[in-house]
């Protein structure tokens, strides 16, 4: 991959600010991470636009399904393990319906994707796409259907068609919205690659093993299809997992780009189409369509993508916010931590276990430690005061103030700073339960 | 002598061969000495064995009581269980005779004369005498707090005198440390009429006379066999395992005998020291003369390395972490130092091993109930130390610890450090009856609790009478200035390992820092000497040194020893590091660097800026976008991260260019950089440089500051473009 | 058809295989990245350890409610652990704590004893977390159980010795536990290395973090380890133990909260999730609370290791 100053090499150096950023070497920064294209740059000669892509197209192309801001992107990673660098986008999953369904069957289905979506630490965990099912092998039945699909569902969706016709009418009408069509395991590779690239959609396509694999994807490459999505056939677990690891391996390490796309995996319902997509997660896939999905699988699915789709050089943080936990009142303890998530979590879990509800206020070290941000200068007692401040904590409750064990330095500070006494909690999360017994009893 | 007889079943010549002893011996002298001991006990043990054929037949067993591994020794060490007194006979027989050349025939008399002495103490027992044998169930209890420290260590006592007015003293000192130990020889009468009460309760239990020392070998080898899983008949394990731990020091006074003599080569082979206050040679770790009796189990303690538990520090007031974070106003000082009110300093001194009283406190000068509230004194603290590992480079770090010593005491507050350090106590604490005796006891236990590895033995001096202080103020000012003159003189030509630092490693896998004395760690933190005190102080720790190896590219601070490592640690995905460049091959950065490197547009200079600055710079990026594109562990050339005090040094970015390359940093940068900025300028030959770097105030732009340049002659203009 | 080319890696080291309880079950031993048979020929997948306590007090009830009133008597409840499938029993020694319950050293001792003998099972030991009464009742279970090898739960880096020589005079194992970073994993190897243990007797425990809750990391620092430990470093070439049992502790697996389906349902799957991300990432033997996640975990696990 190259870097910001191979990038910088080639760009002008006029700081025209044309790209939207302020210098040229901005710009190449943001283009040595993935976050601009080098076409963004009006003043860039075509040569090295070409030159650059060919060097630094990562090995795994991006896909784009649907259009605008909700558009679902797949693929474009570069490393095998998130520690390495971020993985680039997360798996999207998928709920199909058929067009063998009556209207309302259908729209029954469209509303329980659309209530598979929870709003978690200032975020939405949604399903990203809805599928409609060529079952009927009909192109009148599909159209209906997809309608009855748009009538309620704003988001981006895909089609799974086997037959060339149905999918010629089917993007003749719908193209507007770049729906993926997935052909399944299909005679056609052609057909359906050139009918896709015609209308400029991204296709699907599915073949058993890596090796049918590569062959389709080349078949798909030579008919000019550039945004494909492969599925490789999986019929059981360790076939998914060890056939998407080959895929990805061969792409990266050894840069073979007939594999060199993002994965789907076209799954059931229930627990092993659960499981299948909870290793596809972990492992590569790029793209789970269900024939369902309970609840109760969607939250810990979609938080495993979030886990596992996180920045690992950047930590996750949490809001500065008052937090209360079990019902704390007006003498309830006063506790306090760094919006580090770990950190978070930790306490935040020691603190339930004592089953004495406790007011616990999260202050902005910008996801740091406790012991890293205050040597960092970021969880200071003024910061801490200034926090207390904005929840209005300290006029909820009289309880005590309890300051980090780690940071029992800042004790007197903050005693200052917020004109009451303070305890010195412990050093470790895990002793919070015994201290707030003792200090409530 | 008519006991042991009876006691063996043996004549009188042997046992009084044995008896012979010496009061000074030379090396070749003591191996003589000692194989002869070893080739007579032998002589006994047979004599022994052949008469207890007699008696009891030769298909007896031979074993202690209560215990799992027959003859310990002899199981543990060659492995063969279940001997019989004929089997006993022959594997006697089967010795070769001790050859005295070197430590090794010694200890081949010592196993020999250990293995003799085993028989003759089991045939003890056999014929109803025995005694001093520990049997399993105590050693799966004593044993287990042995090895795991909660029982620092072993004293063995080995010689000793009717009437030794220093044993009370030494046995106290031994309880209260929490050893145990164990009684040989003379020394159980001498305890026993000194009135000193044994047993395993009172941690102190008898041996036994004569060849009653092997049960202390026996009860560490018994310890390896349960506690370090050691496969009996393994002598490399036994060997390896013995040398760390159970941790036994044995003391032996006044004259030593020849089988005393060669027992004492055994004890050596189980990893045990010796310390004896006869004019025995000295030999490192093993064996050491001490000729002060009251001195010796310190001695001892220091020569094997035994770990003393520290007792919880009992003051008038409080003390811990909890009390770390108080402040203490004026209105509730009771007396002050410092802060520019008096004269105060403190600080630490490595000195030699007489130069250092363990645990003693001295105030020079009126104590706190001589002076008057409201007072600001003057005030030297400062704390002696000896240790075989300490040394001068260690002093500093071991001083820092003075702050959190004093702030974790109740109602006594510190700040600041060396001759600018400021002392408060309250009005609160001297109620309570806080003394400046109790200073001096929290300054010794704070470096005990962390440092006790380094330093072995502490002492504390308080003075407050102004009179005193003149001649250790200039001991203290010579340290300052020794200690400044070592860091600056340090170069990275210099020395032959540089350090890596993993401390960061959680979030920046791919991070490797590598701190060269030139070149502090980027999160500024820690220099290439405290890196040093660190891997010193725990080898195992963060810090690890790295050998630097040939030097590839003098220029660009290449040597091959570093991209081994780097290429190493990084398993391959860092080829090599230019410790001196940050357009080639830079090091890489994590998340906590203090400043990021950066070229500017017009590729001439650089840019710095550092944490604190929140605006946006000449690059045409915060400090934030630049920390998230170049952390991580990824190498970014054009941008690097690093600590602020390498912007002074001499091999800062000098494969560029140096300090004249800068062209811009933040207001608050510079003054936090403070005068030594224009100085280190005015020594390269940059005078003007100072005001011809831009800030935030002159421009944030990548025009403005090429505008600025030109207009003030920035010399990076005259220099090769960056690329 | 396409030639693809071999992504195999050669790291040429793996992990140890250590047996434990009556020698006839053993963990470790893995030469590749988790599953993939191209490259790790060990078709041995994780064990999975049933949690079982002395006490209830602190334990869900949700959980206790999945065991037919068989939790009430330890030595029952693994044995119902058993019949499910399980490979091991963890025992929480949590009633040792005075302010928790009565389950004095003798019955502790008999407790193990009476696992043992009903499942023969190997047993995972973990105290109260309480140190005196630790260092004095987990020792004791040690020396007088001694016909099964018993992993001894856990030691810490500042707190280590005590333990690790009482396992040692047993003839059992120890479980090292580190916060989160590779390099305290590693340190505290070398630390049991140093004072004798032998590397076939240590298990480690990096610290799995549960689903939503940190389980990023744990994952990360799971992968790097296991790489290390392939890639040839042998201070990491211990079988890796996880807990997944507190998957239980997160709001979202167990929350009454409307719209987010079955509690039962879905801490089953936030469990299950949180153990084959442990397994994915390096996993030899994972701790267990829930029967329906740890059926699941130990069925996909089966079929992935492609043999039973």
């Amino acid at each position: 991959m190259a870097t910001a100053i191979e990038y910088f090499k080639l760009l002008p150096k006029t700081n025209c600010k044309d790209c939207g950023q302020p210098t040229c070497l901005a710009f190449a920064m943001l283009l040595a991470n993935q976050k601009a294209k080098l076409e963004d740059c009006p003043h860039v000669s075509g040569e090295a636009v070409e030159a650059m892509k060919e060097s630094s197209a990562p090995p795994v192309n991006t896909v784009k399904v649907g259009t605008g801001e909700n558009a679902v992107a797949m693929g474009g990673e570069n490393v095998l393990y998130r520690h390495e660098r971020r993985f680039e986008n997360p798996i999207a999953y998928a709920v199909s319906v058929s067009d063998s369904w009556d209207a309302p069957r259908i729209a029954e289905a469209v509303a329980k994707a659309k209530s598979l979506a929870f709003d978690r630490v200032g975020m939405v965990f949604r399903l990203d796409l809805v599928s409609v099912s060529n079952d009927s092998g009909e192109s009148d039945e599909f159209l209906a259907a997809v309608d009855a699909v748009l009538a309620d569902w704003d988001l981006p969706i895909m089609f799974e068609i086997n037959d060339v016709g149905v999918a010629e009418a089917a993007l003749s009408r719908h193209a507007a919205l770049k729906p993926l069509v997935y052909a399944g395991e299909t005679a056609d590779v052609e057909a359906f690659a050139k009918l896709a690239t015609k209308h400029g959609c991204p296709l699907g396509i599915r073949a058993k093993g890596v090796e049918a694999a590569a062959d389709a994807a080349e078949i798909a490459a030579k008919a000019g299809c550039k945004d494909l999505v492969l599925d490789l056939g999986a019929s059981n677990l360790k076939e998914c997992l060890e056939w998407q690891t080959i895929a990805r391996r061969a792409a990266i390490n050894r840069k073979f780009r007939p594999l060199g796309h993002p994965l789907m995996n076209r799954v059931g319902c229930g627990e092993y189409a659960v499981a299948t997509a909870v290793l596809s997660t972990l492992k590569y896939g790029s793209l789970v369509v269900f024939d369902g999905l309970e609840p109760y699988e969607a939250l810990p699915l979609f938080t495993l993508r979030q886990n596992i789709y996180t920045d690992p050089q950047v930590p996750i943080q949490v809001k500065q916010d008052l937090y209360p936990i079990g019902d704390p009142g007006p003498h309830s303890p006063i506790m306090f931590t760094t919006n580090f998530s770990l950190t978070y979590f930790t306490v935040r879990a020691d603190i339930e276990k004592s089953k004495i509800p406790v007011w616990l206020q999260i202050v902005n070290t910008e996801g740091l430690s406790v012991l890293t941000a205050y040597s960092a200068g970021k969880f200071e007692p003024e910061r801490v005061a200034a926090a207390f401040e904005e929840s209005g904590v300290l006029d909820k409750s009289d309880g005590p103030v309890v300051v980090p064990g780690l940071v029992a330095r800042m004790s007197g500070k903050l005693s200052e700073e917020i004109g009451r006494d303070v305890v010195v909690g412990t050093n470790e999360s895990k002793d919070i339960p015994k201290h707030l017994r003792e200090i409530t009893s | 002598m008519g006991g042991l007889e009876e006691r063996y079943g043996v004549g009188a010549d042997g046992i009084a061969y044995l008896s012979e002893t010496v009061t000074a011996a030379d090396v070749p002298g003591l191996l003589a000495f000692a194989a002869d001991g070893a080739d007579a006990a032998v002589s006994l043990a047979i004599e022994c064995l052949v008469n207890a054929i007699g008696e009891f037949g030769g298909e007896t067993i031979m074993e202690y009581p209560e215990t799992g591994y027959g003859l310990p020794l002899i199981t543990g060490w060659k492995g063969i269980e279940g001997l019989t007194l004929s089997g006993a006979l022959e594997f006697l027989r089967s010795l070769p005779k001790t050859a005295a050349d070197g430590l090794e025939g010694g200890m081949e008399a010592g196993e020999k004369a250990m293995y003799s002495c085993e028989i003759l103490e089991a045939v003890a027992y056999l014929r109803g005498h025995g005694g001093g044998f520990v049997p399993d169930r105590v050693i799966r209890e004593l044993g287990l707090v042995l090895v795991d420290e909660t029982i620092p260590g072993a004293a063995v006592f080995l010689g000793g005198e009717l009437g030794d007015p220093t044993l009370p003293d030494t046995v106290r000192d031994l309880q209260s440390k929490g050893m145990l130990g164990l009684v040989a020889g003379e020394y159980s009468r001498a305890m026993e009429a000194a009135g000193i009460r044994m047993g395993l309760d009172r941690m102190l239990y008898p041996l036994g006379d004569f060849a009653g020392l092997v049960h202390a070998l026996n009860f560490a080898v018994r310890a390896a066999l349960i506690f370090g899983g050691v496969t009996p008949g393994d002598k490399t394990r036994l060997g390896k395992y013995l040398a760390k731990r159970p941790k036994v020091v044995v003391l032996q006074t006044g004259p030593i005998s020849k089988l005393e003599a060669a027992l004492a080569f055994a004890a050596l082979l189980h990893g045990a020291a010796i310390v004896t206050d006869i004019d025995l040679p000295e030999i490192p770790k093993a064996i050491k003369v001490c000729k002060d009796r009251s001195d010796m189990l310190q001695v001892g303690i220091e020569e094997r390395g035994i770990n003393v538990r520290l007792e919880p520090l009992d003051l008038p007031v409080g003390y811990g972490p909890a009390f770390e974070g108080e402040i203490i106003r004026k209105p509730d000082t009771y007396v002050e130092a410092g802060g520019s009110r008096s004269r105060s300093f403190e600080i630490l001194l490595s000195v030699g091993e007489g130069e250092v009283e363990d645990g003693k406190v001295e105030v020079v000068g009126p104590e706190i109930d001589g002076i008057a509230e409201g007072s600001a004194i003057p005030l030297a603290m400062v704390v002696k130390v000896y240790g075989a590992g300490m040394h001068g480079d260690l002093e500093p770090v071991l001083e820092r610890r003075f702050h959190q010593s004093i702030n974790y005491a109740e109602g006594v507050w510190h700040t600041g450090q060396r001759s600018s350090n400021w002392v408060r106590v309250s009005k609160f604490a001297k109620e309570k009856g806080f003394k400046f005796r109790d200073l001096g006891r929290a300054l010794i236990h704070g470096i005990r609790r962390e440092f006790s590895a380094v330093a072995t033995r502490v002492q504390a001096t308080i003075i407050t009478d102004p009179a005193e202080m003149g001649e250790i103020a200039r001991i203290a000012e010579e340290s300052y200035a020794a200690r400044d003159e070592r860091m600056r003189g340090l170069k990275d030509e210099s020395v032959g390992n540089f350090y890596t630092c993993t401390m960061c490693q959680s979030f920046a896998p791919g991070h490797i820092c590598i701190i060269s004395p030139e070149r502090v760690g980027l999160c500024g933190a820690i220099n290439w000497l405290d890196a040093k005190a660190s891997n010193e102080l725990a080898p195992k720790g963060p810090n690890a040194p790295v050998p630097k190896g040939e030097p590839v590219d003098a220029v660009k601070g290449v040597w091959d020893g570093i991209n081994d490592l780097v290429r190493a640690a990084s398993m391959g995905s860092v080829e090599k590091i230019c410790m001196y460049s940050f357009m080639d091959s830079p090091m890489t950065s994590c998340g906590c660097f203090e400043v990021v490197v950066g070229m500017t547009v017009d590729m001439q200079g650089v840019v710095l800026v550092d944490r604190d600055f929140q605006g946006m710079t000449p690059l045409g990026m915060k400090f934030s976008t630049l920390a998230g594109s170049i952390g991580g562990g990824r190498q970014t050339p054009g941008f690097m991260g690093i600590g602020k005090k390498y912007i002074m040094s001499d091999k800062f970015i000098s494969a560029e260019g140096g300090l004249p390359r800068v062209a811009w940093m933040p207001s608050g940068l510079k003054r936090a950089l403070g005068p030594e900025l224009a100085e280190r300028c005015a020594e390269i030959g940059y005078p003007d440089l100072p005001s011809q770097i831009a800030d935030e105030t002159v421009t944030t732009e990548a025009e403005g500051l090429m505008e600025w340049m030109a207009e003030v002659g920035h010399p990076a203009l005259g220099m090769d473009p960056l690329m | 058809m396409a030639e693809i080319p071999s992504v195999a890696e050669k790291y040429g080291s793996k992990v140890g295989e250590v047996p434990v309880g009556h020698g006839d079950y053993v963990a470790g031993g893995a030469g590749g990245m988790p599953f993939l048979s191209f490259e790790n020929p060990s078709k041995r997948r994780p064990m999975i350890a049933g949690e079982v306590r002395d006490s209830l007090v602190g334990y869900p009830e949700l959980a206790a409610g999945m065991f037919s009133g068989r939790e009430k008597d330890p030595a029952d409840w693994a044995m119902m652990w058993k019949e499910i499938g399980a490979d091991m029993i963890f025992l929480r020694l949590t009633g040792t704590d005075p302010s928790v319950g009565t389950t004095t050293a003798e019955d502790a001792v008999r407790i193990v004893k009476e696992i043992d003998e009903r499942t023969r099972l190997p047993i995972m030991v973990h105290g109260c977390g309480v140190q005196e009464i630790d260092h004095e009742i987990l020792p004791r279970i040690c020396s007088e159980v001694r016909d099964t090898r018993l992993i001894v739960s856990c030691v810490e880096e500042e707190d280590y010795k005590r333990l690790s020589a009482a396992a040692m005079a047993g003839g059992h194992h120890v479980l090292a536990f580190s916060n989160l970073d590779i390099n305290l994993a590693k340190q505290m190897n070398i630390l049991l290395s140093d004072f004798g243990v032998e590397k076939d007797n240590i298990f480690m425990d990096p610290l799995m973090a549960p689903l939503g809750m940190g389980l990023d990391y744990s994952y990360s620092v799971n992968e790097r380890i296991r790489l290390s430990a392939l890639r040839g470093d042998r201070m990491l070439q211990v079988p890796m133990v996880c807990h997944t049992g507190e998957a239980w502790d997160v709001a979202d697996a167990t929350s009454d909260e409307p719209g987010l389906g079955d509690p039962a349902h879905r801490v089953a799957w936030w469990e299950a999730i949180t153990a084959i991300c442990a397994m994915m990432s390096g996993a030899d033997l994972l701790v267990m609370r829930g029967p329906s996640a740890a059926d699941m975990v130990r069925v996909y696990a089966e079929e992935l290791a492609g043999g039973s």
